[in-house]
C-alpha cells in the first residue's frame, strides 16, 4: 500500500513536472504570440492581399469586380515608359534625400555634441521639421518660394539660381528644390541618431589619439567616423526606405509637375488608383516597388556587415 | 415610455449620406434641411458624414473596391458617367416619377439642359441635381479706368481680354495683375480653359470618337490663352500655383479680373474688400466660333450598395425639389439645379441673374458629345499638361497638342 501511494505521488509529481516544463516550453511562444498576430495582421496580410490584387483584371470602368488576370499587369507595367522614367526619378530622390539628410545631419550632430547651452537649446529645436505635418511644410514652402513674395524666391533670384517665376516651374529645380525640402525634413531623425552614437565614444580614445599626434580631422576620419558609420547607413537605409514611398510632399507642392518632373512612384501609385480606377495595376507597381527596395536594402546591408 | 423609444429605435431606417461641403454655412444648411426631412418623414433618420471634396474621389474609390459606400451622396457632375460605368449607381427614373404622381410637374423637364447630359445616360436617370454652376468674369473697374479703359465695358472676347489685361498689368506698376488665370495641373486650368476651346470651336473627342483636339482652333484657343502668362499679365508663378490661390489672391486686390462663380461674390462682401464697390460682373468672353461657359454643379446619387433604397431615394427626392432645395440653395449661397427654382428670387437677380442668364451657354467640357466615363480622368491629367507646357515654353503648341491627343487616345483606349 505505502509503494502504491509513493508510486502515485511519483507519478503526479513526475506530471506535473511534465505540465510545467511544457508550460516553460511555450511561454516564450505566448509572449511573442500577440506580437507576431499584430504584424502578421498588418504586414503580412496587407502584403499577401496586394499580391493576389496584382494577379487580377480590375479597371473599375470597364469591369466592377475583379477576375483573374495573370501577368497582365506585370506586363503593362513593362512597357509603360512613364511609370519608368517616375521609377528614376524616385531613386534620385531617395538618394538626394538621403544624402542631404546625411550632408546636413552629420554636422549638425558633431555640433550639438559640444557642451553648451547653444546645442541643448538648438537640440530641441531641430526637431521641428521632423515633426510638423508635411500639408503645413509644404504650404509654408510654397509660400517661401512664390515668384511674388517668397523670401527665398527672392534670395535664389538674387543669386541667379531662379528667374522671374518660382523655381517650382523649372522641372530641374523643381525636383532638387523638393529634394532639399525632403532632406531638410527628414535630417533632425538623421541627428538624433547620430548624436546618441557621438556620445557612446568613449572619451579616452580621443585623448589617446590627441597623445598620439592626431589633429581634429585625422581624429574624426580615424574615430568618430567608424564609430558613427553603422547608425548612418542603418539610418540612411529607414530614411531612404520612407522616401522611396513618398507621396504628400511632391503631391502638395507641385501635384507631381511641372508636366512630370517631381512625379515619383507614389504619385504614380496614387493616380492609377483614385483617377485611372485601376486597383489592381496599383498593386503590381506596390509589389515591383517592394521588390526593387528589398533587393536595395540588402545590397546597403551586405555593404555595412562588410565594413 | 423605454419600450416607446425601443420601439421607434427599432422602426426607424438609417440613410448615410455623404456631403462634401465642409464650409460652416453649407453644413448648417444641410443640418436644416435634414432636420426638415425628418419632421415629414419621422421613420428615416439622415446621417451626414462630411467628405471634404479634395477627399471624395479617395474615399468613393475605395469604398467602391472595399466596401463601406453610402446610401446617398454628393457627386461631382462630370464623374456620374464614370460610376454609371462601373455599375456601381442605381437609376433614379422610377422615384422621378413617383415624384411627379404625388406632386404633378415634371421633374426631368427641370433639370438644366447642360446638366441633363451629364445624368441622363443610356436611357436612364443616374442622378437628381441640387446645384449648378458656371463661371463669369469678375472685373475691377477702379483699375479699369487706371489703364484708361472703359470700366462699362468688360472683354467680350478672348483676344480683348488677353489686351486688356496686358495693359492694366502695364498700367499697375507692379501692384497687381491683369488677370488672375490658373495654368497649373489644377482643376481651374481646365475649368477655365474650355471657355477658350469651346469658344474656339475645338472639340475634345472627334467623329472617329478619338481625341478631336488636332486642330487649327483648339491650338489657336491655347496660344490666346497662355499668351497672358507669357506677357506676365498674371502672376508669375501660374503653372505652379493652384485655382484657390488665385481666387485668394483676387480676393486681396492683387488682381484685375478672374473667372469665378457666383459664390465669389458673397466671399468679397463678407470680406468687405475696399473696392467691393467697384466690382463688375460680365459674362465670360467668348470665341470666333461663340460663348462657352463652364458647367460645373453637383447632384445626389443613390448608391447600388444602399440596402435601403426606398428611404434614400425619398430624401433624394425632398432634398432637391421644392421648398426644401429653395431653402437650401439659399442658405448654403449655390444656383438650384432646378430650372424653375432658379428662375425665382433670389437668383433672379443681381448678382445671381447673370450667372443663370449664362446657363444656357454652360457646356461640358466634352460639348458636344456625350457624357464619356473617363472624363474624371481626362479632367485631372491631360488638358492642363498642355496648357502648363506651352505656358513654360517646354513645348510649342504643336507638341503639345499632339502629346496631349496621344494621352487621351491613350485613356479612351484603355
Amino acid at each position: 500500500m505505502a509503494i502504491a501511494i509513493g508510486s502515485s505521488d511519483t507519478a503526479q509529481r513526475s506530471n506535473e513536472r511534465s505540465t510545467r516544463a511544457n508550460l516553460d516550453r511555450m511561454l516564450p511562444y505566448g509572449l511573442i504570440a500577440p506580437a507576431v498576430f499584430v504584424a502578421f495582421a498588418i504586414a503580412v496580410v496587407p502584403m499577401g492581399y496586394a499580391i493576389w490584387l496584382s494577379l487580377q483584371d480590375w479597371y473599375l470602368l470597364r469591369r466592377p469586380t475583379p477576375i483573374w488576370g495573370g501577368l497582365i499587369n506585370y506586363i503593362q507595367l513593362f512597357h509603360d515608359a512613364s511609370l519608368w522614367a517616375a521609377f528614376g526619378r524616385t531613386w534620385i530622390w531617395t538618394i538626394g534625400t538621403v544624402f542631404v539628410e546625411l550632408f546636413l545631419g552629420v554636422p549638425i550632430a558633431l555640433l550639438f555634441n559640444r557642451e553648451s547651452a547653444v546645442s541643448r537649446t538648438a537640440s530641441a529645436l531641430i526637431l521641428l521639421p521632423w515633426v510638423t505635418p508635411f500639408v503645413v511644410l509644404g504650404f509654408g514652402w510654397r509660400f517661401l518660394l512664390d515668384g511674388d513674395v517668397g523670401p527665398i524666391q527672392g534670395i535664389l533670384k538674387m543669386l541667379g539660381i531662379s528667374g522671374t517665376g518660382s523655381v517650382l516651374n523649372d522641372p530641374v529645380r523643381a525636383l532638387i528644390a523638393i529634394i532639399m525640402i525632403s532632406g531638410w525634413k527628414g535630417m533632425p531623425f538623421m541627428v538624433i541618431a547620430v548624436l546618441a552614437a557621438l556620445k557612446s565614444i568613449p572619451k579616452d580614445i580621443y585623448e589617446a589619439a590627441e597623445v598620439d599626434g592626431a589633429g581634429a580631422f585625422r581624429r574624426f576620419y580615424h574615430v568618430t567616423l567608424p564609430a558613427i558609420w553603422n547608425t548612418m547607413l542603418t539610418v540612411g537605409i529607414v530614411l531612404g526606405i520612407l522616401a522611396f514611398y513618398s507621396f504628400d510632399l511632391p503631391w502638395i507642392m507641385t501635384r507631381g509637375g511641372p508636366q512630370a518632373a517631381t512625379t515619383i512612384v507614389g504619385i504614380t501609385m496614387y493616380k492609377a488608383v483614385f483617377q485611372e480606377l485601376r486597383p489592381a495595376y496599383a498593386a503590381a507597381i506596390s509589389v515591383v516597388m517592394l521588390v526593387l527596395l528589398f533587393v536595395a536594402s540588402i545590397l546597403v546591408l551586405r555593404l555595412r556587415r562588410k565594413d | 415610455m423605454a419600450v416607446r423609444v425601443l420601439r421607434l429605435l427599432a422602426a426607424e431606417t438609417h440613410v448615410v449620406f455623404w456631403q462634401f461641403s465642409t464650409r460652416d454655412a453649407d453644413v448648417a444648411a444641410w443640418k436644416n434641411a435634414i432636420a426638415q426631412f425628418e419632421k415629414v418623414n419621422p421613420e428615416i433618420k439622415v446621417d451626414m458624414e462630411i467628405v471634404p471634396w479634395a477627399d471624395q474621389q479617395q474615399r468613393l474609390v475605395s469604398a467602391l473596391s472595399a466596401g463601406g459606400l453610402p446610401d446617398v451622396s454628393m457627386l461631382g457632375n462630370n464623374v456620374v458617367a464614370q460610376f454609371v460605368a462601373a455599375g456601381s449607381l442605381t437609376p433614379v427614373d422610377d422615384y422621378f416619377a413617383s415624384y411627379n404622381k404625388e406632386h404633378g410637374g415634371d421633374v426631368a423637364a427641370d433639370v438644366w439642359p447642360g446638366d441633363k447630359g451629364y445624368y441622363y445616360l443610356g436611357g436612364h436617370w443616374w442622378a437628381s441635381p441640387v446645384c449648378v454652376e458656371t463661371r463669369a468674369l469678375y472685373y475691377r473697374k477702379d483699375l479699369f479706368r487706371q489703364a484708361g479703359l472703359d470700366p462699362d465695358n468688360p472683354p467680350g472676347t478672348w483676344e480683348q481680354l488677353a489686351a486688356d489685361a496686358d495693359k492694366i498689368t502695364k498700367a499697375s506698376k507692379g501692384t497687381a495683375y491683369g488677370i488672375a488665370l490658373s495654368a497649373s495641373l489644377d482643376y481651374y486650368t481646365v475649368q477655365n480653359f474650355m471657355s477658350a476651346y469651346l469658344g474656339y470651336g475645338a472639340r475634345m473627342i472627334g467623329e472617329n470618337g478619338k481625341c478631336g483636339f488636332n486642330t487649327p482652333e483648339f491650338k489657336a484657343a491655347l496660344t490666346v490663352y497662355v499668351s497672358m502668362y507669357k506677357n506676365h499679365s498674371t502672376h508669375p508663378d501660374a503653372p505652379s500655383m493652384n485655382g484657390d490661390t488665385l481666387r485668394r489672391g483676387f480676393r486681396d486686390g492683387k488682381y484685375a479680373m478672374i473667372l469665378a462663380d457666383a459664390g465669389l461674390y458673397g466671399d468679397l462682401k463678407s470680406d468687405n474688400a475696399p473696392f467691393f464697390k467697384d466690382i463688375g460682373i460680365a459674362m465670360v468672353p467668348a470665341g470666333p466660333k461663340g460663348r462657352a461657359a463652364f458647367l460645373g454643379g453637383w447632384p445626389l446619387v443613390l448608391w447600388n450598395a444602399s440596402e435601403h433604397k426606398e428611404a434614400a431615394a425619398k430624401w433624394i427626392m425632398f432634398v432637391t425639389h421644392g421648398d426644401a432645395l429653395r431653402s437650401l440653395a439659399n442658405a448654403a449661397n449655390f444656383i438650384p439645379g432646378a430650372v424653375s427654382i432658379a428662375k425665382g428670387p433670389p437668383w433672379n437677380s443681381a448678382p445671381y441673374a447673370l450667372f443663370v442668364d449664362q446657363l444656357k451657354d454652360a457646356r461640358p467640357y466634352q460639348y458636344p458629345g456625350e457624357a464619356i466615363p473617363q472624363m474624371g480622368q481626362l479632367e485631372v491629367d491631360t488638358i492642363q499638361k498642355a496648357v502648363q507646357a506651352v505656358a513654360l515654353g517646354q513645348q510649342s503648341v504643336d507638341a503639345a497638342t499632339a502629346q496631349l491627343c496621344a494621352a487621351i487616345d491613350e485613356v479612351l483606349a484603355r
